[in-house]
């Protein structure tokens, strides 16, 4: 999950009566379609991170049904400067379209603040194409996307 | 490519046999059709020897591409609602 270090801003989410929206909101806003839904395994292999002597992998990918029999795939692409391209198969399902949402922003230090317009905002998300039951997801920088798989 | 099509053509008249052309009278001109013929099989040479260079190049570009397998056929566990609704913030010394 999202340490509030890398993506809250919660020393100024608050004045007065008012509030700005963080990215973790949003961030856990999207993920909220997995809560209570039946989780799907996932086997990922890909890209790493790295950052001196540190690796870690560039995406995180989390799957799940909801109650209605619809299948969410959310993506984190951790990396701050390099996009990366996402192939996703589905096995024991079947994909014609999708609608997405991402989160992203131009800078890695970009967030919300009073009085301005909102700079890390949820987006619809089309970035991604279907070919013989295989979806290719375009991921940004420093981005998360959630796909709805119809 | 366009020579070496030249000089295929050119090598299958020679196998044939049908060397009865002007051009053979003169030892220089022969030669010079020799090298135009060594010089063919050589870009073609080269041409091969760019494509096996080209081979590791896209595997390495399918290996940047990352791949992920969503098992919705053996689904698991119900995911609590609790898990998508709190986070742990590291303040240095606690969490």
């Amino acid at each position: 999950m999202y340490t509030a270090n890398s993506l809250n801003t919660s020393d100024n989410a608050f004045k007065d009566d008012q509030i700005v929206l963080t990215p973790t909101y949003h961030v856990f806003r999207m993920y909220s379609v997995h809560q209570d839904a039946v989780l799907l395994p996932v086997e990922l292999r890909g890209q790493y991170y790295t950052n001196g002597a540190d690796s870690i992998p560039a995406l995180s990918v989390s799957a799940s049904r909801d109650k209605e029999g619809k299948i969410h795939v959310s993506m984190a692409n951790l990396h701050p400067t390099k996009a990366q391209t996402l192939r996703c198969e589905l096995k024991g399902a079947t994909c014609s379209g999708f609608s997405g949402e991402i989160i992203t922003a131009t800078a890695m230090n970009a967030y919300n603040d009073f009085g301005k317009p909102p700079a890390v905002i949820i987006r619809p998300y089309t970035d991604a194409q279907i070919a013989g039951g295989t979806v290719t997801i375009a991921l940004p920088a420093k981005s998360v996307v959630t796909l709805e798989v119809d | 490519m366009e020579a070496a099509q030249s000089a295929e053509s050119h090598l299958t008249r020679k196998n044939r046999g049908c060397r009865h052309t002007p051009a053979d009278s003169g030892g220089g001109t022969d030669l010079r059709r020799h090298l135009t013929v060594l010089g063919a099989i050589i870009k073609r040479h080269v041409l091969a020897i760019v494509g096996l260079l080209c081979i590791p190049i896209i595997l390495q570009a399918q290996e940047s591409m990352n791949t992920v397998v969503v098992h919705a056929d053996t689904p698991m566990d119900t995911i609590s609602r609790h898990v998508y609704g709190q986070f742990a913030e590291h303040l240095g010394q606690c969490i």
